[in-house]
């Protein structure tokens, strides 16, 4: 029965992600979700990795507020288990808990969507914008054939890309560091971003790798509306309205999928991050200093906060891999950037098919807001207006009987 | 071509140019059908493209572009040579196939304005005036896909993009008549031969009979 529920609450969870996942305001929403259920996936693998016994794991989890809080998987509106307190007594105190216990996790996601998509759009901006931007510039001068300046808009097209690919190196992990230590502020702490990236350059190839490919049925559902009246003959003969109805379904649809794939690229950065951090304490590269809000206190009860043995290694191979650790370094981030090339590649060729106006290029789902509704305001308006004409015939004089 | 024949006529180019512009040359003569020998070059036609370079230069840069450029050699053309038909090929919107929205409206607009620099060059022109008819049509129309931002493509075979107008207008046309019944785009060319008193033997549409007074 329990396995049921637990199934229940799940599919739940998926439902009410893909809904959220249709519109702006609620999509800073599953931004916050999904920081809140990276900041689990680190404690988890932290627990994993600390040296504590079972038992006192266990009594941790119970005595302590941040594994309480993450007994389960993030709840969209309600409180989480683990932090509801005992029943109030007088009415006020029972309408604060009761309150408290619907909404308390509305309100985190709020919040911590509403930090998390500010500092994605602090790194993100100017590439998207050089973009958009180069895109226009390009069409421009085709449309004008400004011959002369035909450089403009593949010049300024590489430069956003080209930023795009050097913030990439950097964005998941500060994502994954900010939703871990619950501090925005560690967004900024590029020393320790950029150690835990460089240090860890096949997992940042890996997670490169991850969102090109779960990026892929994204930019082909969204390149699918070209065809769309050849692949269902019906759509033509259908009123504005319901033809709306027809893509509301479809981009739900599409909404699920990028739903899962937007957690499953914060699951894989948080665990990177994760294990990477405690391999850098472990080593002594980075210090208890360097930690900073929740994760500096979760390491420190889990004892993983302090240098471990180091290593004894030979000296001669020491020197060999201390030499050769740039080398191998510069070869993998390479790599990496050259994977998130793919992704770019995803964005121009889908751009080119099915151009979704400013939002193709200033919004990627993957990266910053999860928003997966896609249907034109051309097509919203002419149906409301379809609606009113309908209104008004019905209501008037002459057709009413 | 023509700028090419001179360039290559005039001399003083290097040899890599020279090959360069002969290679183009015969590139751009094989697609040209009116070279076959049956038709000779006018004079008056080899004039007016050397004034026009005598004018504008050989960049490209100067001169109007785009639509703007159709317009303004159309305008020109009927200054110099006095043409009894002339199709000004228009193609600015169909820039839009991958694009932006607005330059397909731009384009419109672009083409909205060549009609009036043409029918005010009709009207100043005494060779023209009160005896010229417009014909205006598109080739085709374009698809209507509404679960696109930009739905400007024709390539699907949809029902609008096989969906155009055409606007007649000059002595001796039906004043504010509207043909409200479906017509064949090949009818235009037997329409435009009935107005010119010209036999169209080979055209497959009938004449539009309803557009003339």
């Amino acid at each position: 029965m329990q396995k049921v529920i637990k199934a229940l609450v799940a599919l739940w969870k998926i439902f009410a992600g893909a809904v959220f996942c249709q519109f702006f305001p609620t999509s800073i929403l599953v931004v916050g979700w999904s920081y809140r259920a990276m900041q689990r996936r680190a404690l988890r693998i932290w627990q994993a990795h600390s040296p504590l016994a079972q038992a006192e794991l266990d009594t941790l989890s119970r005595s302590d507020a941040l594994f309480r809080r993450h007994a389960e998987w993030p709840n969209w509106f309600v409180q989480p288990r683990g932090l509801r307190t005992a029943p109030a007594k007088g009415v006020a105190a029972r309408v604060r808990r009761w309150s408290r216990t619907v909404s308390a996790s509305l309100g985190q996601n709020i919040r911590m969507g509403l930090l998390g998509i500010l500092n994605t759009s602090v790194a993100m901006a100017l590439p998207a914008v050089l973009w958009e931007l180069g895109w226009y510039a390009g069409w421009d001068n085709s449309f004008n054939k400004g011959y002369e300046q035909y450089y403009v808009g593949i010049a300024v097209s590489w430069i956003g890309i080209l930023m795009f690919l050097a913030v990439m190196l950097y964005l998941p992990m500060a994502q994954a560091r900010q939703a871990v230590t619950g501090d925005w502020r560690a967004f900024y702490h590029l020393r320790t971003v950029w150690a835990v990236t460089r240090n860890a350059p096949l997992r940042a190839v890996l997670l490169a790798a991850a969102y090109s490919l779960v990026s892929l049925p994204i930019a082909i559902t969204l390149s699918v509306p070209l065809f769309i009246e050849n692949i269902v003959p019906g759509t033509a003969a259908m009123s504005d309205s319901e033809f709306i109805q027809f893509l509301n379904r479809y981009y739900f649809r599409l909404s699920i999928y990028g739903f899962l794939a937007y957690v499953f690229v914060r699951w894989i950065a948080a665990g990177s991050y994760a294990r990477t951090l405690v391999e850098l304490i472990h080593t002594g590269r980075l210090k208890r200093e360097d930690l900073a809000g929740a994760e500096r206190h979760a390491l420190a009860v889990l004892h993983l906060d302090a240098a471990g043995e180091a290593s004894k290694l030979h000296p001669a191979i020491a020197a060999t891999l201390a030499l050769s650790r740039p080398v191998w370094r510069a070869a993998v981030l390479g790599a990496a950037v050259l994977v998130w090339f793919t992704f770019v590649a995803q964005i121009y060729v889908r751009e080119f098919l099915v151009y979704h106006t400013v939002r193709g290029f200033l919004n990627q789902p993957l990266v910053q807001l999860p928003w997966f509704r896609y249907v034109p305001r051309s097509l919203v308006q002419a149906a409301r207006a379809e609606e009113r004409r309908a209104a008004n015939f019905a209501e008037s004089p002459k057709n009413a009987r | 071509m023509h700028l090419l024949r001179r360039q290559l006529q005039h001399g003083g180019l290097s040899e890599e140019e020279t090959k360069k512009k002969t290679e183009n040359l015969q590139k751009l003569e094989s697609l040209d059908y009116r070279l076959d020998g049956s038709i000779a070059p006018l004079p008056q036609i080899e004039k007016f493209w050397d004034d026009w370079r005598a004018f504008y230069g050989d960049t490209g840069f100067v001169n109007a572009r785009g639509d703007r450029l159709l317009t303004q050699i159309a305008i020109t053309a009927m200054d110099k040579l006095r043409p009894r038909l002339m199709v000004i090929n228009y193609n600015d919107p169909d820039y839009v196939h991958w694009g932006n929205p607005s330059h397909y409206t731009r384009g419109i607009a672009v083409i909205d304005q060549g009609l009036r620099e043409l029918t005010t060059a009709v009207e100043a022109n005494e060779f023209y005036r009160g005896n010229t008819v417009f014909v205006i049509v598109p080739d085709c129309g374009r698809d209507s896909n509404r679960a696109l931002a930009v739905p400007f493509q024709h390539h699907f075979a949809s029902k609008s993009a096989h969906e155009i107008f055409a606007l007649v207008t000059g002595p001796g046309i039906a004043r504010g008549t509207v043909i409200d019944r479906e017509a064949q785009q090949v009818s235009i060319a037997s329409t435009i031969g009935r107005v010119m008193n010209a036999p169209t033997e080979f055209a497959e549409g009938p004449v539009l009979e309803e557009a003339f007074a």
